[in-house]
């Protein structure tokens, strides 16, 4: 097997408070990407997925901070690279889709020059030569009439053709990775199918590995090829995708399937997890999840009150976090 | 219904229309003084002190015998070049300070907020006699005076314009394509702060040319015979009730300049900022 293009290994990445304590968004999460691959990161707001991505682009701002970890992106320690090395990195080997598309944009400049800012900056390409270039990725990204649309203002753009600009920007020097924050989310549903479809179509092209933060699992189950479900900083499973679908190990996971609305079944009442995320500016002692678990098991013996689960690893890459799934006697 | 341009509504704004055509007057006769008036503005004339306005000389004569209209033609000059003068005196240093407080290290900002704050706590007056004091009267000097009371207030507003735009996620985005602090700060910083700045210039930059001409009128800025407004208010006060036309005219001169310039400037905050276009509709 080839060396991953990311891996990231035992990231906790924490942001001090005022009071001393540290909420600890991220919380020991290890992951592996390999070039051409699609990682679906999956979780509900505030389990740390979007600060596990601003970690790997080193954009994480006071009072955020990697306090501990490995991040390496082609074999490169990205924990140790000067900060300039990382912003020559940003953009040209790592990239990133936001979730709003049109505020991601720079409003006071053309499209295409906000394009054609890449290769100047990256590859040093003369303004002419670099604004060519960004009326051909127009038109890779599907964009109508590309050499006109080159010069609108972003907020002549509907929310789907500013996706395509913001996917066309980051796409532009084929970095080998791609991170997108939810990045359809903000779309309406017609087109969030067809910007997904094109996303993967161009990472394809390129080879490029794709980091997909969602929480939504309709997205997931089209487009991933892996899953890491995260749930309070922590990956709680991670599994090929038909696998996680059909036999999710954990319980969070369980919870967030069958929290799916399946279309044409009409059922008694809509099925969530009762309860919410844990404070996370303390250590856990326990299972993170124990509180809301429909699982658990019960009486003063019990693992899930006491000790964090281990991680137990299951076939080529799977694994989960859970007790349920040990010999209970606390050895993995 | 079609989004009209800011430089639209600009043309079809009623105050911008009355203020930019006057301002356009002041213009025209700063670069056309010569040819607008047939006598020499500091050309003394013993002979024809103090003629009342009439065919010969249009706003009469001073006490020296120089023609009134010709020195207010020739003053549009230095209206509208200590104008521009101040602007630059105390927009340049204050834009450049307050983007570096904005996007720079902790300890910058809180520098040169501390500086901007020692400044401000001056009266505005006692800053630039002091300045004065320190560098000696004259035009130069009256600029730099009036320069450095502005500057502050630039500082203010160029700081938190740009810690709020910080926080906007395509500054975020801009990071995390490798755009460098000052790649971000010229195109998408500056840019999207142009508006505001706009505003804040065109209603101080009359105040400042007002300051100026208090300079000039307590005889700390431009000198004797140029034909500034100020400086002419100032020679002819004497003579207030028995040659009304020599302090008269200046002082309408700079009233209609200063009134001409606020009223572009009520119509660019109306046209280009966000908040009162809300109010408005």
């Amino acid at each position: 097997m080839t060396a991953p293009v990311l891996e990231v290994r035992n990231l906790r990445t924490w942001f001090d408070q005022p009071d001393g304590r540290a909420v600890r968004a991220v919380d020991g999460v290890d992951l592996k990407l390999h070039a051409g691959e699609v990682l679906a990161l999956v979780g509900e707001s505030g389990s740390g997925k979007s600060v596990t991505a601003l970690s790997v682009m080193g954009l994480v701002a006071r009072p955020g901070r990697i306090v501990e970890g490995n991040i390496r992106l082609d074999g490169e320690d990205l924990r140790r690279a000067t900060p300039a090395r990382l912003q020559a990195l940003r953009g040209a080997r790592m990239a990133m889709v936001f979730q709003q598309p049109r505020a991601s944009l720079n409003p006071v400049q053309r499209i295409g020059d906000q394009i054609a800012e890449q290769f100047i900056r990256h590859q040093g390409l003369s303004r002419h030569a670099a604004s060519a270039r960004a009326i051909e990725l127009l038109e890779r990204v599907e964009m109508p009439d590309p050499a006109r649309r080159a010069r609108d203002y972003p907020h002549q753009l509907s929310g789907g053709q500013a996706q395509r600009v913001g996917i066309a920007i980051a796409v532009a020097l084929r970095p080998a990775l791609l991170i997108a924050d939810e990045p359809t989310t903000a779309l309406d549903v017609t087109v969030q199918a067809q910007l997904l479809r094109l996303m993967l179509q161009l990472c394809h092209e390129s080879g490029t590995a794709l980091l997909l933060v969602t929480h939504d699992l309709g997205v997931v189950a089209q487009v991933a090829d892996r899953v890491a479900v995260m749930y309070a900083g922590r990956v709680v499973e991670q599994a090929p995708v038909t696998a996680l679908f059909d036999q999710p190990q954990h319980p969070y996971t369980e919870g967030l399937i069958a929290s799916l609305a399946v279309p044409g079944q009409r059922r008694e009442r809509l099925i969530d997890i009762p309860g919410s995320v844990p404070a996370l500016d303390q250590p856990f002692s326990a299972c993170r999840f124990e509180p809301r678990c429909a699982r658990r098991i019960e009486g003063s013996g019990s693992p899930c009150r006491h000790q964090e689960p281990p991680w137990v690893s299951g076939s080529t890459g799977a694994g989960t976090a859970c007790w349920l799934r040990t010999d209970l006697s606390g050895n993995p | 219904m079609k989004p009209i341009s800011p430089w639209q509504a600009l043309l079809r704004h009623r105050s911008a229309q009355v203020g930019g055509t006057l301002l356009a007057l002041i213009m025209l006769a700063a670069l056309a003084a010569p040819a607008m008036s047939a006598w020499d503005p500091i050309a003394v004339d013993t002979a024809h002190r103090l003629l009342p306005p009439g065919t010969e000389h249009w706003l009469g004569t001073d006490e020296l015998g120089r023609d009134v209209f010709s020195r207010i033609v020739h003053g549009a000059r230095w209206f509208v070049g200590i104008g521009l003068a101040t602007l630059a005196a105390s927009a340049v240093p204050g834009i450049v300070l307050g983007l570096a407080a904005g996007i720079g290290p902790r300890w910058l900002n809180l520098l040169i907020s501390g500086i901007a704050d020692v400044l401000l706590s001056f009266p505005y007056v006692l800053l630039m006699l002091a300045v004065v004091a320190i560098l000696g009267p004259s035009l130069g000097t009256a600029i730099i005076a009036v320069g450095i009371g502005g500057v502050p207030g630039y500082i203010r507003l160029v700081r938190g314009e740009v810690l709020a735009l910080r926080q906007a996620e395509f500054v975020e985005a801009l990071q995390a394509l490798g755009a460098s602090r000052w790649q971000i700060a010229r195109r998408a910083l500056l840019p999207n702060i142009a508006s505001p700045l706009v505003v804040y210039a065109s209603f101080v930059t009359p105040l400042s040319v007002l300051a100026a001409a208090a300079l000039s009128f307590l005889g700390l800025g431009v000198q004797p015979p140029a034909p500034e407004w100020g400086a002419m208010l100032v020679n002819a006060r004497n003579l207030l009730l028995t040659a009304w036309w020599a302090t008269a005219a200046p002082g309408f001169a700079i009233f209609l300049a200063i009134f001409s310039t606020n009223l572009l400037g009520n119509a660019l905050r109306d046209v280009l900022d966000p908040r009162s276009r809300w109010a408005a509709t």
